[in-house]
């Protein structure tokens, strides 16, 4: 793994913001183009009372989504590892699907589930849901054979395969899968307020964006980040956790 | 020395009044691929008594790996039937350990949770196997590592690990696919005088499937020579060595020459 080097990054992202300053303090370009960083931090304080309750509401919508596709694909994957009729019946058709942008889904679930949370929730689930399968079915058949068959020698039930063998194998995958989930969650929340929503940060964006308020477009997207972020994290600290819990190195 | 030798491949005369540990039976092994079969295992007829230890010897890829497979219910036999200590075997038998070429300990879990983890799977209380666990890593010298994880030790210890659990739960019957073939010379050697000492210490029977013959004329009361595919036992060869045995038995003149007929009975191949 390389290793982070949050230090050089730091000086890397104060030194682009000192640009971005300095070129937008010369008036170089409108500022409804490009704010200021300063007028972008001074927006999300002014800004918090809009930020703060729709940051809630987008929150909402990528967490519950997030989980629900941490479910759905933890138990779509369980089920196919475990009968291989399911795999046959599934697995291409998941392919075939992945290959569609499945943001091009959203304006069909607000046809079906109109435009209040559950739709969002529902979208954000479809749109995260593929790399957690994908991930944690790889894993859970990338056991090692050899584990596979001294467990069959002290005669494991298929069960106790998975749990013992298949399930701490696939830790690893499962975990790569969340993390990519967990950014494509905040991804469906925001395209789901997009397309349709009286509340959330995207519907914040495009309202702002519509009266060339870009210093709140952008006070969003630093909001959005710091969100995004914080998700990210959490799937890294239970990432942690677990790996404690099994070592799988 | 020949008087000591029974070479051949009648191998029933083994009388013994306990019944054998495993018993093979007219067993074949023909995996049905296009486009012959293949036939891995033709005819194999042979007993290990009670506390017997029987080294399979044979070249690389003559299916005598198939034969422990078969002795550990993972294969079953073509035709033909395997006994266990006179039970009719059908699957994997509680009372058999195992080890691999690998040693096959799992990364996630301590060494001592490794070892425990037959008494895991079936579903033993803890407490009443741990302490022959810890007994079994002091006797392979791995005091201190029991809460180690696997990658933390070196292959032989990995390897000593393994032979822990095969033992964990106090099987009759001790089988061996090649345990020691993916160590260096040297840890080959030192796993070997571990093995050998263990032995002067329990009355189990083992199966030690190798292509070394060294290792075979050291460690076995009895070395099966196998043929080329499909694998038949050609010779019978009884080692003299009394046990206990000490390691620098290979030393003598009668243990090199004992290895260099097993090495011409070998090239000859089939009998």
């Amino acid at each position: 793994m390389t290793q982070l080097r949050p230090l050089s990054a730091l000086i890397f992202a104060v030194v682009l913001l000192a640009i971005w300053q300095t070129v937008t303090m010369q008036s170089l370009v409108p500022a409804v183009l490009l704010p200021s960083p300063a007028s972008i931090a001074n927006r999300i304080f002014t800004g918090a009372g809009t930020l703060l309750p729709n940051a809630a509401s987008t929150s909402l919508v990528a967490v519950g989504g997030f989980a629900l596709a941490l479910v759905a694909g933890l138990g779509l994957a369980a089920a196919m590892a475990l009968s291989a009729w399911l795999t046959r019946l599934l697995y291409p058709n998941l392919l075939l699907f992945q290959l569609l942008p499945k943001v091009a889904l959203g304006p069909l679930f607000v046809v079906w589930l109109g435009i209040g949370v559950p739709s969002r929730l529902a979208f954000t689930t479809v749109v995260s849901v593929f790399p957690v399968v994908i991930g944690t079915l790889a894993g859970l058949r990338a056991a090692n054979p050899g584990q596979i068959r001294l467990c069959q020698a002290l005669r494991a039930s298929l069960w106790q395969i998975f749990i013992h063998i298949r399930v701490p194998g696939a830790l690893p995958y499962i975990f790569a899968g969340a993390r990519i989930a967990a950014t494509l969650a905040f991804t469906g929340a925001v395209v789901g307020e997009f397309i349709s929503s009286d509340s959330g940060l995207g519907h914040v964006i495009m309202n702002a964006a519509s009266q060339s308020d870009t210093a709140l477009v952008f006070a969003s997207l630093v909001v959005l980040c710091i969100l995004g972020a914080a998700l990210y994290g959490l799937v890294g600290l239970a990432e942690r956790f677990a790996r404690r819990r099994w070592r799988s190195r | 020395m020949d008087h000591r030798h029974r070479v051949g491949a009648g191998i029933q005369s083994h009388a013994r009044v306990t019944p054998a540990a495993i018993r093979f039976r007219g067993v074949s092994k023909v995996y049905p691929v296009k486009p012959t079969p293949l036939v891995a295992v033709a005819e194999a007829d042979f007993a290990v008594a009670a506390g017997e230890f029987v080294a399979i010897l044979g070249p690389s890829g003559c299916g005598k790996s198939t034969l422990l497979m078969m002795a550990a219910g993972l294969e079953t036999p073509t035709t033909g039937s395997i006994s266990i200590t006179g039970e009719p075997m059908s699957g994997p038998n509680p009372h058999t350990g195992i080890m691999f070429q690998d040693a096959t300990l799992l990364p996630w879990l301590s060494v001592l949770d490794n070892v425990l983890f037959p008494a895991t799977i079936r579903r033993l209380k803890r407490a009443t196997v741990e302490p022959r666990a810890r007994d079994l890593l002091a006797t392979m010298g791995l005091t201190g590592f029991e809460r180690s994880r696997p990658h933390e030790l070196s292959g032989g210890m990995r390897q000593r690990a393994a032979i822990c659990r095969a033992l964990v739960l106090d099987p009759d019957v001790l089988l061996m696919d090649e345990p020691f073939s993916a160590l260096d010379a040297i840890t080959r050697d030192e796993m070997g005088a571990v093995l050998l000492d263990l032995w002067q210490h329990q009355s189990k029977s083992a199966i030690f499937v190798t292509h070394s013959i060294r290792e075979a004329v050291l460690l076995a009361d009895r070395v099966l020579v196998m043929s080329p595919r499909p694998a038949r036992v050609a010779h019978e060869v009884v080692v003299p060595f009394p046990r206990p045995r000490a390691p620098d038995v290979a030393d003598t003149a009668e243990f090199t020459g004992l290895c260099a007929e097993l090495r011409a009975m070998i090239a000859r191949g089939r009998p």
